[in-house]
């Protein structure tokens, strides 16, 4: 097998790997719709009814115990505003109402992760040394100055 | 023979909480000399001299202290990772503050000893820099103080320091982290900032060989030691 042909499948493979990391199915059934939403959410999120939604009449999805959007029309996504959380684990609940009235309910943990550790790690230090740097700069320079720019 | 990587740790944070606390201690006394020179009415009596000289002594104390102070963080921090694995730590958010702090910590002090470096003694014949001087070096102590403390919360649930932080309302246990806006954000005028003070460091020529102390401002004769 050529190098190009393993390398070809070797990225399939990773692809379909991200791509099942990223969105956790919930709910799965033949009848009825799958619900779409990642594990992990930061900034704004979709949660996202696919399959079969003929039968449905709206769909409610809340976050711990607060409402964050419903819709009642195709396609059926919800967008929340993760920001408004804090980060950690929070319930996820989502309801499903079908024509009829008949309501299905699921609920999950996800995480809200909107702060990033990493880049505070980074920026941090830097803005105390740019801090630093800058007002060093400032009063030496400005007496410097003042007595008169020597060379 | 295995090495114990954790007591090797401990030493290391008693010896750059020791080096820091040195350093502080000493640039706080320095700063106190330099002032008491600059508002003394007789600079050349024989109080004037002891305290130049003191403040001398404590200077070249507080730096050789920092400069012990930032290598012994670099190697705590080297042992602390080996003392602990990493990954099993990487959720706690006290791990991940105590990390940040650190890093914090140890950008002021190498600061300080940098800005030292470049200016030489005659930094404390500018006012407000022997002021900034002695600010940043005591919010690196205060930073390498609550490092420890960390530290302690960590391995014993607690710390000498905890009335304080009770007192203030701070959350150890609350992870510092930005969102990704205002981390760009601050990191990019942090970058800005830093080539600004070089630029202007290097086009106003303040290294320590031309850089003019202030006589106006200061009495401090810089005595050798």
């Amino acid at each position: 097998m050529g190098k190009g042909r393993i390398a070809a499948i070797a990225s399939i493979v990773l692809v379909l790997a991200m791509s099942l990391s990223m969105a956790t199915v919930h709910g799965a059934a033949p009848s009825v719709p799958f619900i779409i939403v990642g594990d992990r959410l930061s900034g704004n999120e979709s949660v996202a009814l696919a399959g079969n939604v003929s039968n449905v009449e709206h769909l409610d999805v809340a976050l711990e115990g607060r409402t964050v959007g419903s819709a009642s029309a195709e396609p059926f996504v919800v967008w929340i505003d993760t920001t408004t959380f804090c980060d950690g684990e929070h319930n996820l609940s989502v309801s499903i109402t079908y024509n009829g009235g008949v309501t299905q309910m699921f609920n999950t943990t996800v995480e809200v992760r909107n702060q990033n550790w990493g880049l505070g790690l980074v920026a941090f230090p830097l803005a105390a040394l740019a801090a630093m740097m800058l007002l060093f700069t400032l009063a030496v320079g400005m007496a410097r100055r003042k007595n008169g720019g020597e060379k | 023979m295995a090495i114990d990587f954790g007591s090797v740790h401990a030493l290391t944070v008693e010896l750059h909480g020791g080096f820091f606390a040195l350093a502080f201690f000493a640039i706080v006394v320095a700063f106190i000399c330099v002032m008491v020179l600059r508002f003394s009415k007789n600079p050349e009596g024989d109080s004037a001299k002891w305290f130049s000289k003191v403040g001398a002594y404590m200077d070249a104390a507080g730096l050789l202290a920092a400069i012990s102070g930032v290598l012994l963080l670099i190697i705590s921090a080297i042992t602390g990772m080996l003392a602990d694995p990493l990954n099993a730590l990487m959720d706690e958010p006290l791990v991940l503050n105590k990390i940040l702090l650190s890093l914090v910590a140890l950008f002021i002090w190498g600061g300080l000893v940098f800005i030292r470096a470049v200016l030489g003694r005659k930094l404390w014949t500018f006012p407000w820099a022997a002021l900034l001087y002695t600010i940043f070096a005591a919010v690196g102590f205060v930073l390498v103080l609550t490092v420890i403390a960390l530290g302690f919360t960590l391995v014993d649930g607690g710390s000498v320091l905890d009335p304080l932080w009770n007192f203030f309302g701070i959350d150890l246990t609350e992870e510092l982290a930005v969102t990704v806006e205002d981390g760009m954000a601050l990191l990019v005028v942090s970058i800005i900032l830093i080539l600004a003070s070089l630029g202007a460091a290097w086009k106003y020529r303040l290294g320590t060989k031309v850089v003019k102390s202030d006589p106006k401002e200061s009495k401090w004769k810089v005595p050798k030691i």
